[in-house]
């Protein structure tokens, strides 16, 4: 899986997440870019990608995310490595 | 003051007690543990994540090590509390807790912790990018009666500002029938500045009450704090 794949699915489960069927998103997209993008949502949007894919992230990983860039690498380094 | 109490940075050897301060902290003099309902988890099990999570030691947030002050007398810790400047690196308190959490959330409970965290998503505050942000203050039983809240908390404002150099506000996130805590915010000069009410079954079963506070000290206040 590529990582505009990886992207694509993302950008779908944000949009389901923050009810915005017509959000896009990108590396920077960030809490401050998203409304309504708190701490509750922050855990929903990471424990859906967990499941969508299939994964579980780090400690390590999971401290530095900061923006939708942050997740969607983390995604793309683990999917690659398995 | 010479009653034997000293009040230092929190160091690794402090992390039972710090845990034990989060725990009965969040308690607010119930057996209710938020945490452990939201993440479906029991004490036991927090406890231990507690503990590594502390150790990250990933500053400006409520669960830093380094963020923490103690109370020690005798050798001993006896209470403790924590302050952060808030979004100081950048990111809201809030994004760092919920990043720190999220390896613990075990697979079969993924969809029960986003069901239940959905429930509850409008029960809390915005803390306000630069202000002072005070939480989880503690003392033991045998120790109450002294004013070392009030200690902890004027001594935890006056070492944030040595970092800011600038008078900002301070806040607090408090449960409304938390009364102890409340009474003694309110002699140090805090007021209610905002309140939420969320009347679901969901929030009683998670939390001590249905209703948080946010409480405020800023301006003379806040200076008259600094000069007592």
């Amino acid at each position: 899986m590529n990582k505009i794949e990886i992207t694509k699915i993302c950008r779908d489960i944000f949009r389901k997440v923050f009810n915005n069927p017509l959000l896009e998103i990108d590396e920077n997209s960030s809490p401050d870019t998203i409304p309504n993008w708190d701490s509750l949502q922050q855990i929903i949007l990471l424990v859906t990608i967990e499941k969508r894919f299939d994964m579980k992230f780090s400690a390590s990983e999971s401290q530095n995310f900061k923006n939708a860039g942050d997740i969607i690498s983390a995604v793309f380094n683990k999917k690659k490595i398995n | 003051m010479s009653d034997g109490i000293i009040i230092r940075p929190a160091k690794k050897e402090d992390l039972d007690f710090l845990v034990d301060t989060i725990i009965e902290a969040e308690k607010s003099g119930t057996d209710k543990i938020a945490t452990c309902g939201l993440l479906s988890i029991d004490e036991t099990e927090l406890r231990e994540i507690l503990k590594e999570i502390l150790l990250y030691d990933i500053p400006d947030y409520e669960l830093s090590l380094s963020g923490f002050v103690v109370a020690e007398f005798d050798n001993r810790p006896i209470g403790a509390m924590i302050s952060w400047i808030e979004e100081q690196s950048g990111f809201s308190s809030a994004i760092l807790k919920a990043n720190v959490f999220i390896p613990f959330i075990k697979e079969e409970k993924r969809d029960e912790v986003a069901q239940i965290l959905h429930l509850i998503k409008d029960f809390g505050f915005r803390k306000t990018p630069g202000s002072i942000q005070i939480e989880y203050f503690y003392v033991l039983n045998e120790f109450r009666g002294r004013r070392l809240i009030a200690r902890l908390i004027t001594h935890s404002i006056k070492k944030q500002l040595s970092k800011t150099g600038t008078v900002p506000r301070v806040e607090v996130v408090l449960m409304k029938d938390n009364l102890s805590s409340f009474n003694v915010l309110q002699r140090l000069g805090f007021v209610t500045c905002n309140e939420v009410t969320i009347k679901k079954e969901e929030i009683l079963r998670i939390f001590p009450s249905d209703t948080k506070i946010q409480m405020c000290l800023e301006g003379e206040a806040l200076t008259k704090l600094l000069n007592d």
